[in-house]
């Protein structure tokens, strides 16, 4: 049971921040303390939690998406049949890495259209980078001895990437996951400008209208949900972490 | 790493099966000129689009011409030839498809326009971009082959982006729906490039100050590192618009009621959340390359030059801090890349930037102002990026090439 110890406070942080979305009372009653003179203090729209709601849906898929395709290529040009794609995959994400999240999603819109559908595929593309980065720089990593040894164990090629490469390779594609999912998180927000909904939206509803209390019920959510994501992976990290045990050796 | 034993085997070869790279340009290259809208017609600036095929915005004969240079790819690409003549034509029909496929979009603008109303727009379509996209990366791969002849890998990867600037100046490319945005308010275009570069170098310098005083500290002061980095990483974990939006209420009530702040502009909108919220994202990349280039400093070095009878401090400064530079450039590099996109947000609070075309175009759905400020942002972080690679190079030309060997 230890073992599950790091999740502990962000399972206790997660549960804080559900009741608080969930008690639209109580945040209108604290923004309405925090600023007495407004008369709008939540975003009229959506409620707290369809605002989250919105917003985790718009980063889960994305950030699924971006995990399953990273890791695939990642594997693919690792392998021999993939080995012919390796050199331009890699300076394909670094190029793509300068490019700013941003722009790629703003990029896509014109293409791809508004809505939902086009920011998730928008935010899947560039999602795939850091999975994709760190997945390659975790399975070419390891130690060539390793890999010799798995092989003189008998293992067949998919049994030694499943039991020992990806294993190994884990905490250092896990943290290309958590940079994904946060700078998916950050991206989202803007998503709001494209009709996808999400917690952007009472944050630009708030600063266009000038309306200080809207624009922190959404600041404060979608950075509180940003921070708890953050610590769940990192946890993640630490438990998925027996490679570190054996690199320290 | 089995790719890279594949790559460094006798370079100048023939080697079984097609080449895969080239072939799955080519095929990519093909396919989206057959299945993906070439360009986009619009009788209006805001209208929605009507999506057209490449045979229906060229005609046959100009389709025909820029289908030739892929066929021409896949012929070079049916023997696995390494030799440097087949990298080098690969390469160099890698950098014509692009360039083709964007002076194509100028010719289909320009037969398109030709019969559509006054205010119609013309715009590059889904497969355009994907024939440019799919002719950079056989670039990159003949770039990859020829590395041991430096100058003719820099020519083939310089042809495209040249090309392009060349285009972009010649005005061939001006019937394009992008640049007739530009053209209708290029005033403003410069203004708010202006306004962008000054809010992300300004960030950026206080950003470095504070960053590597901050990554001294914590490598000086061991208690301290925990805090400074638990501290900066929530600071780039928060979005950058909410972070704007956090210092919204409290940057307000101070220019109200600090008379100082008042005078110099400070408040919810403007200048200050701008400038407050890219420099605290910038942080982390600076104080933690910081660190990990001071950490990374030899301890034999270090007792050598206390041996010298140098004090702590002038360790630090004379031997640490050079030796740390490749490291804390890569932060700076990595956290002016992200100021460049995060500055998008001055457009929410009023302060400007090329955000504001980008931000204004999506609230007008006007798709070619939207790739028009959009490209230019990408292209300022190409810019800084390779102006910051650059400048490494420069300052430590010994190091870098010594990185360049040990290239696993």
């Amino acid at each position: 049971m230890t073992r599950f110890k790091p999740f502990i406070a962000p399972v206790l942080g997660l549960t804080l921040y559900l009741a608080i979305a969930a008690a639209p009372a109580v945040l209108a009653g604290v923004l309405g303390a925090l600023f007495p003179g407004e008369t709008r203090v939540l975003y009229p729209d959506a409620t707290p939690l369809e605002l989250v709601w919105q917003h985790v849906r718009l980063v889960g898929i994305s950030s699924a998406l971006s995990v399953l395709i990273g890791l695939g290529m990642g594997v693919f040009v690792t392998r021999p049949a993939g080995a012919d794609y390796f050199d331009v995959v890699t300076d394909l994400t670094n190029l793509g890495q300068t490019f700013p999240p941003v722009a790629v999603f703003t990029l896509a819109v014109p293409l791809l259209g508004f809505g939902l559908e086009p920011t998730v595929l928008a935010l899947t593309l560039y999602g795939v980078l850091p999975v994709l980065r760190n997945t390659v720089a975790g399975l070419t990593g390891l130690s060539s001895e390793v890999i010799e040894s798995a092989d003189g164990m008998g293992m067949r090629p998919a049994q030694r990437l499943l039991r020992v490469e990806l294993p190994l390779a884990a905490p250092l594609i896990m943290a290309g996951v958590r940079i994904s999912v946060i700078v998916n998180v950050a991206t989202a927000t803007i998503g709001a400008v494209a009709n996808a909904g999400g917690l952007g939206a009472p944050i630009i509803n708030g600063l266009v209208n000038l309306d200080p209390a809207v624009t922190l019920e959404g600041a404060v959510l979608v950075a509180g949900l940003a921070l708890i994501l953050d610590a769940f992976l990192v946890a993640a990290e630490r438990v998925w972490d027996p490679a570190g045990r054996l690199r320290a050796a | 790493m089995p790719s890279r034993a594949a790559n460094t085997e006798v370079r100048s070869a023939r080697r079984p099966g097609v080449h895969a790279v080239g072939m799955t340009g080519a095929v990519l290259g093909l396919v989206s000129l057959v299945a993906l809208p070439f360009a986009t017609f619009r009788s209006s600036r805001i209208q929605t689009g009507d999506d057209l095929s490449a045979l229906a915005s060229l005609g046959p004969w100009w389709l025909g011409a820029i289908a030739a240079v892929w066929v021409a790819l896949v012929v070079l690409s049916l023997g696995n030839d390494r030799r440097e003549a087949a990298s080098a034509a690969r390469g160099l029909l890698g950098a014509v498809a692009p360039l083709g496929t964007l002076m194509l979009s100028a010719v289909a603008a320009e037969r398109l326009l030709a019969d559509g109303p006054e205010f119609a727009r013309v715009s590059i379509g889904m497969g355009a971009w994907a024939c440019m996209i799919a002719g950079y990366m056989v670039v990159l791969a003949s770039r990859r082959e020829l590395a041991d002849r430096r100058a003719l890998a820099a020519v083939l990867g310089a042809l495209a982006p040249v090309g392009i600037v060349v285009l972009l100046a010649s005005g061939t490319l001006a019937n394009l729906g992008m640049l007739k945005e530009y053209a209708s308010q290029s005033e403003r275009f410069w203004a708010e490039v202006g306004a962008h570069v000054l809010f992300a170098a300004v960030s950026m310098a206080i950003a470095i100050v504070a960053g590597v005083s901050l990554g001294v500290l914590a490598f000086r002061r061991p208690p301290l590192k925990r805090p400074v980095f638990a501290v900066v990483s929530v600071f780039q974990t928060i979005p950058g618009l909410a972070m704007v939006g956090l210092l919204f209420a409290p940057l307000s009530w101070l220019g109200a009621n600090v008379a100082l702040f008042e005078r110099l502009g400070v408040g919810g909108l403007g200048w200050a959340p701008v400038i407050l919220a890219l420099t605290l994202y910038a942080l982390l990349a600076v104080v933690r390359n910081t660190y990990a280039g001071l950490e990374g400093v030899p301890p034999a070095t270090v007792d050598a030059a206390l041996g010298m009878g140098m004090t702590e401090w002038q360790v630090m400064r004379r031997v640490r801090i050079p030796l740390a530079m490749p490291a804390l450039l890569g932060g700076v590099r990595t956290s002016t890349v992200q100021t460049v996109g995060n500055a998008t947000l001055g457009a929410f609070v009023a302060a400007g930037t090329l955000g504001l075309f980008v931000f204004g175009g999506l609230s007008q759905q006007a798709s070619d102002l939207i790739m028009l400020a959009s490209l230019a942002i990408v292209a300022m972080a190409l810019l800084a990026d390779g102006a910051l690679r650059a400048a490494q190079r420069l300052l430590l030309p010994a190091r870098t090439s010594a990185e360049g060997t040990c290239d696993r």
